[in-house]
């Protein structure tokens, strides 16, 4: 019998490296650089944002780290495997144990009910079946849709949707979470709820996130880091300072027993 | 991903559109059917050609005829070159003896072919008559014979060919009308009688005495005086076989519409065009034949 594998990289040890990292798509006479020589240092337990204009190379970074895509040259290294030199089924399986990605668009499957779209991920990693209907509803319910585990996706909001997505990433409790543009469709709202929800994933399990956004202000917000792209160049790579300030104060109110909510 | 979760993953999603499904398996299997049945059309036709022609003699038959046969010559080099007509070999049963010898030559048989009168319930028909080898009854135009090939190499047998038929029983059709089916056809005439009435050639006793001397005209050059006579003949055939096909057809205009089995042919010492032009040989009992059919075993090697 096979169990999800636990989170299990410790804080602060390196995560992902990329080393003059490029991937460039040929159209006919034209070769389009889509990233251009990025290096880059990904700690684990970090919160990065990756920003930058439409057609800056973000989506297509993130794409390469979840091992979706191969890269023309350099290296994507996570976990000391260069995913550049792994096998069809080696990336696979990286992808299954190592990876949980959520995308702009959700990318439920619209013939299957919530808890069967959470539960997909552990068929793929051949969960044993008595255990996969426990931990799709445990899944469900952190995310807060249990009661709405037999619904099909058309029946949900964008908010709901997203937030099953999230649950479908973190079933097999992986190292990586990378998410596309979460919060691209959805209102500011809804947006903030999931936000905080993958904070939370981030603070609570150790969680390294790497999110791209081409929004700011939600980069400040939630993210310790923010790596700026144009162009397929990293063009600036910096700590969020505000951000860590309210993490290390928020720990501290939780660790001191007169604050109202702290640790007794 | 287990084989059962992939089988209920897969079952699930056929479910989940059975119209859209059912349809494109129709599809796919239309499609599917129309290409198998396009290349075995195909295939088919294919095969049928090959073994026609393969069958029709077109591929492993050589017509030999002797350069002594003035009709019909070419012009081509080869036969400007070598022995003139008059110095050429006689094609006679030696000369077939021979090529039947040859390596890989699977038999080599004389084309015996004239023109006769058949008669029918005494009805007098004019036709061509061909003698045929045993052998022919694996040439395809016997394959969907009414009645059966020969008995024998000598049976007093005969094969009518399906526009033959049609004029023995009075119903050939007018140009453009549906053919009568050879199974009807057949049905009144199998088993039937006709007689056939042909001029036989008779060695005439030239070595007499008395009739060399009374020859001035060969006597003293020191020729063989040379003599046949023509007499004519009947010969009671029985109809065993009436074919749809013309096995003659690339024959053109000297094609037959009766056959005979070749051994009863060469018994009955026919007449032929040949025996005109070889009196001395015609005056013997030895034949001379004015073409030999050459089958080899593969037609490569003709």
């Amino acid at each position: 019998m096979k169990t999800a594998p636990a989170v299990a990289s410790a804080r602060g040890t390196l995560a992902v490296r990329i080393e003059n990292l490029c991937r460039h798509y040929r159209m006919g006479e034209t070769v389009i650089r889509a990233v251009d020589g990025v290096s880059v240092e990904i700690r684990a337990g970090e919160f990065v944002a990756l920003l930058g204009s439409s057609g800056s190379g973000k989506s297509s970074v993130l794409n390469l780290i979840a091992g979706l895509d191969r890269p023309t040259s350099g290296s994507v290294v996570v976990q000391d495997r260069d995913l550049a030199k792994l096998s069809r089924e080696d990336l696979a399986k990286y992808r299954l144990h190592v990876v949980g990605m959520v995308f702009q668009s959700f990318n439920l499957i619209a013939s299957m009910t919530l808890a069967e779209n959470v539960e997909l991920p552990l068929r793929f990693a051949e969960v044993d079946r008595s255990q996969r209907g426990n931990l799709a509803r445990e899944a469900l319910e952190h995310v807060g849709l249990r009661a709405r585990m037999n619904h099909r996706p058309s029946e949900l909001s964008g908010g709901e949707q997203q937030r099953a997505a999230l649950a479908r990433a973190l079933i097999n409790r992986p190292q990586l979470l990378l998410a596309d543009e979460p919060t691209g469709n959805l209102d500011s709202h809804t947006g903030t709820e999931i936000m905080n929800m993958v904070r939370e994933f981030n603070h609570e399990l150790g969680m390294t996130v790497v999110m791209v956004t081409h929004e700011r202000a939600l980069a400040e917000r939630y993210a310790q880091r923010m790596i700026f792209l144009a162009d397929g160049k990293l063009i600036d790579d910096r700590t969020n300072s505000d951000r860590i300030n309210n993490d290390r104060a928020n720990a501290a109110a939780a660790a001191d027993p007169r604050e109202p909510g702290g640790r007794p | 991903m287990k084989i059962s979760d992939l089988t209920e993953l897969a079952l699930r999603n056929l479910r989940e559109s059975v119209l859209r499904n059912s349809l494109t398996t129709v599809g796919i299997s239309v499609g599917v059917a129309s290409l198998v049945a396009m290349l075995s059309l195909g295939t088919g036709l294919q095969q049928l050609l090959s073994q026609r022609l393969a069958k029709s003699g077109l591929f492993d038959t050589v017509f030999v005829s002797s350069r002594r046969d003035l009709r019909g010559g070419m012009g081509r080099e080869e036969e400007r070159k070598g022995p003139t007509p008059g110095e050429s070999r006689v094609l006679d049963e030696p000369a077939r003896q021979e090529m039947e010898r040859l390596p890989n030559v699977s038999e080599a048989y004389p084309d015996i072919r004239f023109a006769t009168e058949l008669r029918y319930e005494d009805k007098p028909h004019l036709t061509m008559i061909s003698a045929l080898p045993l052998s022919a009854k694996s040439n395809d135009a016997f394959d969907g014979m009414q009645g059966n090939f020969f008995s024998s190499d000598t049976g007093a047998e005969v094969i009518l060919q399906k526009s033959f038929a049609e004029e023995l029983l009075g119903k050939t059709p007018p140009l453009g009308a549906a053919e009568p089916n050879v199974a009807e056809l057949a049905k009144p005439l199998l088993g039937k009688e006709l007689t056939m009435r042909y001029a036989q050639r008779q060695a005439a006793p030239s070595t007499q005495p008395s009739l060399r001397e009374k020859d001035t005209s060969v006597a003293d050059d020191g020729v063989e005086s040379a003599a046949y006579s023509v007499v004519s003949r009947e010969q009671k055939l029985r109809i065993v076989g009436v074919s749809d096909l013309d096995p003659e057809t690339m024959r053109g205009p000297t094609r037959a519409k009766v056959f005979l089995p070749l051994g009863l042919a060469e018994s009955l010492h026919i007449m032929q065009p040949t025996d005109l032009r070889e009196i001395s040989r015609a005056a013997t009992d030895q034949p001379v034949y004015s073409s030999v059919s050459v089958r080899v075993n593969n037609p490569a090697q003709v």
